[in-house]
């Protein structure tokens, strides 16, 4: 049944979806679910957590799917639903602690010289250590831009702030790794 | 133009991923061309994007995550039908209302007498004027929810005296006398309603 459904564009299976089509559901639930939970699980850094928000985002892509009026790409609507349920439950968690517009001080200068930061750039796992440290708003942006390769206007979407932010946030993500892979690379020297 | 240094480094990671587009991609080519640090730091950026686009996604829940999913929308739809229930359901609890005021009302005819259109009252207040008790058809709409035709009956004050027939109207009755411009204008309010079809005078 789902056959016919996989060449369909995510656009043609969102109206399928508000149509009740629960085989539309499924094959977007398999086309997206992998990507989104990835997103979500680097926003949240907890499995189990992550595993609910991404039930709770698909839940809401079925019952508002109706509402989807194409205005953005589909991949803007639901990275925003994903985006908007991790907050909220990072607020609830830590609601003293957490704020969607921080950005961590850089105090340190980095040490590496320019090509002794792209040869420590190489190694994955420094890098998943140091993305992990970012704060989550930062974790977010570098996620849409570098893994899912969205664009700042898309990206000021998904998150509801002005583009400049996002080229801001980037921005001092960025930053941030270079001073974290140089301590890090530095460390095991 | 982005001719501002600052803004073109906060451009460089959109043009490492390949989004960047227009004259903003043109400004930072030709930064690029001029400035060895801003090439260097595109690098960085490029080694940056390749380790992040090589993570691999473990354990998503896949199957399992579907499964909940359609659980829950199963849970979800049956609550639904059990909100909405079925037309069938709502002519037979329609059917019910009738024959219980049937019987009621059979009762009351047989303890206070027959009555019919033609009945005659004598006021408490012992006056000789006599006023007709009067009889109105009404259509409901076939949609109309039982909950629905019971609000409307508590709202006019009326009293179900037969119904639905085999034509499918009601017999309804005014518990209180009213005169003809208070009869007519019932009969205007009620053939107004959406949920009513027709409504007469009997």
């Amino acid at each position: 049944m789902t056959r016919a459904y996989i060449d369909l564009s995510d656009e043609e299976l969102v109206e399928k979806i508000a149509q009740k089509d629960r085989a539309a559901f499924d094959v977007f639930y398999k086309l997206h679910e992998k990507r989104l939970y990835h997103f979500i699980q680097k926003k949240l850094n907890d499995p189990f957590e992550a595993y609910d928000i991404l039930h709770e985002v698909f839940i809401e892509i079925w019952r508002k799917a109706e509402r989807f009026e194409g205005r953005s790409k589909v991949s803007t609507w639901y990275f925003g639903i994903a985006f908007n349920k991790s907050i909220d439950r990072l607020r609830k968690k830590t609601p003293d602690q957490f704020s969607e517009d921080d950005t961590k001080e850089i105090v340190d200068e980095e040490s590496l010289s320019p090509m002794e930061m792209v040869n420590a750039t190489e190694e994955a796992s420094l890098i998943a250590k140091c993305v992990e440290m970012l704060s989550a708003a930062q974790r977010a942006v570098v996620q849409l831009a570098f893994y899912e390769d969205m664009s700042y206007p898309e990206i000021a979407k998904i998150i509801d702030r002005p583009e400049g932010t996002v080229k801001t946030r980037i921005f001092h993500a960025k930053q941030a790794l270079k001073l974290c892979i140089s301590k890090f690379s530095g460390d095991r020297k | 133009m982005t001719d501002n240094p600052k803004n073109l480094e906060q451009l460089l990671p959109f043009y490492a991923n390949g989004t960047l587009e227009g004259q903003e991609k043109i400004d930072v080519e030709k930064r690029l061309e001029e400035d060895d640090d801003f090439r260097m730091e595109l690098k960085y950026l490029e080694a940056l994007h390749n380790q992040i686009q090589q993570e691999t996604v473990s354990n998503s829940p896949g199957e399992l995550g579907l499964a909940r999913l359609n659980a829950a929308l199963d849970q979800e739809n049956s609550a639904e039908i059990l909100q909405k229930p079925a037309n069938d359901n709502i002519i037979w609890r329609i059917a019910a209302i009738a024959a219980v005021v049937a019987l009621v009302l059979s009762i009351s005819v047989q303890v206070y007498g027959p009555l019919t259109k033609t009945d005659d009252y004598v006021t408490a207040s012992g006056s000789s004027a006599q006023v007709s008790q009067s009889v109105l058809q009404v259509f409901f709409n076939d949609a109309t929810p039982a909950g629905q035709i019971r609000e409307l009956l508590s709202e006019e004050k009326l009293t179900i005296i037969e119904g639905p027939t085999e034509l499918g109207f009601y017999r309804l009755a005014p518990r209180n006398v009213l005169s003809d411009e208070e009869l007519s204008a019932l009969i205007i309010r009620l053939a107004a309603l959406d949920a009513v079809e027709e409504a007469l005078k009997e």
